[in-house]
């Protein structure tokens, strides 16, 4: 009987008639789309880019709230306040979270030495006074070096630089600085481990906080790899352009070389003809200048100034 | 330019593909949809909603063999959004109700009863209902598509099939 019934409903479910409206409902859904994806890709709207993102983020969050239960243990040992949102899981090295803030004050930066992992927390704060959630932020893990990017939407102001020379007594943190960027409504900033680390990072609110769990990562066997970057420019406005620029069309990577100019970093290759030939590829439609630099994991980028060659 | 042009060579496949992906499944969608509304206008705006964020999020679709899973996802997450957000207002779509009245009465008792019983089950059993026995998905896709362990897919299916018949046997 129930099969008899089933096969009667699955009928009338077929016999549901799309009406012709549904090119309407589709081109606009894709009209929105593209809407969202040219803002996107306004250089001036990074920070709606984030924002926008949340829209999905925000209703994976109301399903389901996505904590490791080992990673939740370990946050109740740490002195940290607030309430869990979410462990970041990333998909090709990027995750993304946060609400929509304006105002956001980058407000302090502390951390919490154990044994055989640190804990570091970085703290939002909006006229003074603890903000709830974080402002939508993206952050981004890479490898040679091993870093983090963070962007922080809604931010305008960086009180946690003050905090940075705490973390000199981090067994992992080699450095850590701003990155100039143009959209004045976010704040950048990179991490860069003096090892392979395990980093997982979670979202907290009521206060907002990001908290950085980072313990050793076995380094593997060591291989060179070769990286596609621009030479060394001094921190300003034509740097952050040139970024704007090179963001347009890759996923790009901003780090400080060894006399702290910055590089930016286009692509990377495990041969260095590939590398090369990328170079000789982009060299036919730019006269922008890019270097093939071999790197080891642990290294940071050298110096290469346009001037002194 | 020849990095700018295969940029824009990439976009255009991308809108290419990203098209005959919704225009292969916009049957499919908008059936979903109006077993979960049963009205031709929210149904609308469900396929719309899973368009919009299908579309912002094509990208993110690595292996092509899966788009249509992920798809199909988006629009069941976007039909359990609209009716959480709108739980109170969901009616029978009068057009469909006229449509009904135009039969033999005992048709249109069974066809309403029929979907009072779909109406018992909640949103996770409706759909697993509507991909197993309406889309024809093998258990295990049905599984993959929605996330869940297979076991709780079978439960669940079971749990769901047992609400029907007990409705169902009302109207035999």
């Amino acid at each position: 009987m129930k099969t008899n019934k089933m096969s009667e409903y699955k009928n009338e479910y077929l016999e549901i008639e799309t009406p012709p409206e549904i090119s309407n409902a589709i081109m606009t859904g894709i009209e929105r789309g593209k809407k969202e994806m040219t803002k996107n890709n306004n250089s001036r709207s990074k920070f709606l880019k984030v924002c926008a993102s949340m829209v999905l983020a925000t209703s994976i969050l109301t399903g389901a709230i996505n904590v490791s239960p080992t990673f939740a243990e370990t946050l109740k040992n740490i002195p940290i306040i607030g309430e869990i949102v979410k462990v970041l899981q990333f998909t090709d090295g990027e995750a993304e979270g946060g609400i929509i803030t304006d105002g956001t004050d980058i407000s302090g930066i502390d951390i919490v030495e154990e044994e055989t992992f640190e804990e570091i927390v970085i703290e939002f704060s909006n006229d003074g006074d603890n903000q709830n959630n974080v402002g939508a932020y993206k952050v981004v893990q890479a490898e040679y070096p091993s870093t983090i990017t963070f962007e922080i939407g809604g931010a305008r102001r960086f009180t946690a630089m003050e905090d940075f020379k705490k973390l000199n007594e981090s067994q992992y943190v080699k450095d850590i600085y701003p990155l100039i960027t143009l959209d004045d409504s976010m704040m950048r900033f990179v991490v860069v481990f003096n090892t392979p680390v395990n980093c997982e990072i979670t979202e907290m609110e009521s206060p907002a906080s990001l908290v950085m769990h980072i313990s050793e990562k076995e380094l593997s066997e060591q291989q060179e790899m070769y990286f596609v970057r621009t030479e060394s420019i001094p921190r300003g406005e034509t740097f952050g352009i040139l970024e704007e620029e090179f963001k347009r069309e890759y996923d790009t990577r901003v780090l400080k070389d060894e006399n702290e100019w910055f590089i930016i970093e286009l692509n990377s290759f495990d041969s260095k003809e590939a590398a090369e030939a990328f170079v000789m590829e982009f060299s036919v439609s730019s006269d922008k200048k890019l270097i093939v630099e071999k790197r080891l994991e642990n290294e940071i980028p050298k110096h290469y100034p346009s001037e002194s060659n | 330019m020849i990095i700018k042009s295969k940029k824009k060579v990439k976009n255009q496949l991308r809108e290419e593909a990203f098209l005959s992906l919704i225009q292969k499944n916009q049957d499919r969608m908008y059936k979903i949809a109006y077993s979960y509304v049963k009205n031709k206008e929210d149904a609308l705006d469900i396929v719309q909603e899973a368009v919009y964020k299908s579309y912002i999020s094509y990208d993110k679709v690595k292996q092509v063999e899966y788009e249509e899973t992920w798809l199909i996802r988006i629009l069941i997450n976007a039909a359990i959004d609209f009716i959480k957000k709108n739980r109170k207002i969901v009616t029978l779509d009068v057009e469909n109700m006229e449509e009904l009245s135009s039969n033999d009465s005992e048709l249109v008792d069974q066809k309403v009863a029929v979907q009072e019983a779909l109406d018992k089950l909640n949103e996770h059993e409706r759909a697993i209902v509507i991909l197993r026995y309406f889309e024809d998905m093998k258990l295990m896709d049905v599984a993959k598509l929605l996330g869940k362990p297979i076991s709780t897919i079978k439960s669940t299916l079971y749990r769901a099939l047992k609400k029907m018949e007990i409705e169902l046997s009302e109207v035999d």
